[in-house]
């Protein structure tokens, strides 16, 4: 029950990210990346099988809402600068793998070092996707105003995290009276 | 690690490889069913976010639908107006020109509103309100009122009431241009990676390094790349500076259209022939008028 109500609040976060607007200059332009910090919270959450179905579900969606084929190129050729259909699946699953060896802390109710692992955890997710775009463009680049980004990205969705566990939290507790180690742990 | 997790492991790897390697078709439609699915977040999103017109949240339809329609007249008539000051020195080059073909000029535009920007990926894209049912196709050309290139329309970002339209501004949207009607300074346009919502700039790469340096405020314009994305002789934006380079040299561009207040749009929908030439946008006036 709460697996599956993991997987519709995750949609319901996609939902949600579409309104988030992108800060400012005094920001760095970053922006809460609401989607992948409820995955990750998630992540910790869920048993090991359910965890690896929650990563497909969530690299699936960002990548149907996301990624971009820029068609044809000046001389008519097929650009070759998209990223691959499913590259998200391949980073949500290993933030997912990540996230879940601070399940325990997460069950002692220690949500400190799981909170920064968020952060860290979005980091990685912006400086993954970036890197494999310099990957596939054949050169590379990486220009301040981009680290600032992802910095600012980082830190300003981590600061949803405790307040998205503790939504988690309570909810595996309404449902199964207590956080619990299932199947898979 | 127990049985049931490395099944569970073996099962999402081979479901992983499987996604990877479906054909780029299957994921088109695949995203195209989803965005269709997903649009109407997409539009409320821009709703609430104010990056839909204003004019939209009116309830006059009448009065709206009829705006449209003047808006598309306008810019069919100026572009119809264009096409005829030219005429005469058209026709006459493309008498001398033994491989003369008829032309066919992007009379036909759909006018388009915003209704959404991309916020949270690394590409620079914006949604329209416009898709395969007004006749959006993939890869067709986008300007502002201006005849200024905006992008062009995502294969993959197609429903049939939106569109995705890859910015000027992005890396990957590459445009050939030329400097005024200088034929020697050619090159190819494109935007950052990564930092095509933060950072106006543009650059023009690949330039000739034995050619004269380009003045700054020199206009820039579409050429006919052999890709026929873009239509020749659009307004792209004006040079700020160049770079030289070890094997080529580079400018920095401006460019004409202004990306932070992007609202009405058109997309150019006629394809272009062989011989289609300049009797498109800027008149020849025009454009020899801001050549260095």
């Amino acid at each position: 029950m709460y697996a599956a109500l993991s997987f519709v609040m995750m949609f319901l976060a996609l939902c949600l990210q579409e309104f988030i607007p992108r800060l400012g200059e005094s920001a760095s332009y970053g922006v809460v990346l609401l989607f992948p910090v409820w995955f990750l919270c998630t992540a910790v959450t869920l048993p090991y099988p359910v965890m690896l179905g929650a990563s497909f579900f969530a690299g699936l969606l960002w990548d149907l809402r996301h990624t971009v084929d820029p068609g044809l190129g000046p001389a008519g050729d097929a650009s070759t600068g998209a990223t691959p259909f499913g590259i998200s699946i391949l980073l949500f699953g290993l933030l997912g793998h990540l996230m879940h060896g601070v399940r325990p802390l997460y069950k002692k109710r220690q949500m400190g070092f799981p909170i920064l692992l968020t952060g860290a955890g979005i980091f990685i997710f912006r400086m993954l996707e970036y890197l494999f775009l310099n990957f596939r463009r054949g050169n590379f680049q990486f220009p301040q105003p981009v680290f600032r980004e992802m910095c600012s990205t980082a830190l300003l969705s981590m600061i949803l995290a405790p307040l998205i566990y503790l939504t988690l939290w309570w909810l595996e507790r309404a449902i199964h009276g207590h956080p619990r180690y299932a199947h898979g742990d | 690690m127990k049985q049931y997790n490395i099944i569970a492991l073996l099962v999402f790897l081979g479901a992983l490889a499987w996604i990877f390697f479906l054909a780029p078709e299957s994921t088109a439609g695949l995203r195209s069913n989803f965005l269709s699915w997903f649009s109407p977040v997409v539009k409320a999103a821009g709703a609430v976010q104010g990056e839909a017109d204003p004019a939209d949240s009116r309830s006059r339809e009448e009065l709206l639908a009829e705006v449209e329609k003047l808006e598309e007249a306008v810019i069919n008539l100026s572009f119809t107006q264009r096409n005829y000051l030219d005429l005469e020195k058209e026709n006459t080059r493309l008498r001398a020109d033994l491989e003369f073909k008829r032309s066919k000029h992007y009379n036909l535009t759909i006018p388009a509103q915003v209704i959404k920007r991309n916020r949270t990926s690394w590409w620079s894209t914006v949604t329209i309100n416009r898709g395969t049912q007004h006749q959006v196709t993939k890869d067709l050309p986008v300007i502002n009122r201006n005849h200024a290139v905006v992008g062009k329309v995502i294969p993959n970002g197609l429903t049939k009431t939106t569109a995705e339209v890859l910015l000027l501004t992005d890396e990957q949207c590459k445009v050939a241009a030329r400097v005024g009607q200088n034929v020697s300074m050619r090159g190819i346009v494109n935007g950052h990676r990564g930092l095509g919502n933060l950072t106006p700039e543009i650059r023009l790469n690949f330039l000739d390094p034995y050619i004269p340096p380009i003045p700054a405020g020199a206009m820039l314009f579409t050429d006919a790349g052999e890709g026929r994305v873009f239509p020749p002789n659009l307004f792209i934006g004006r040079v700020l500076r160049q770079i030289k380079g070890d094997t080529s040299n580079s400018a920095v561009i401006e460019p004409k259209v202004d990306f932070a207040k992007l609202d009405s749009v058109f997309v150019i929908r006629t394809a272009i022939d062989e011989g289609e030439a300049d009797a498109v946008g800027p008149t020849s006036e025009e454009t020899a008028s801001n050549t260095p």
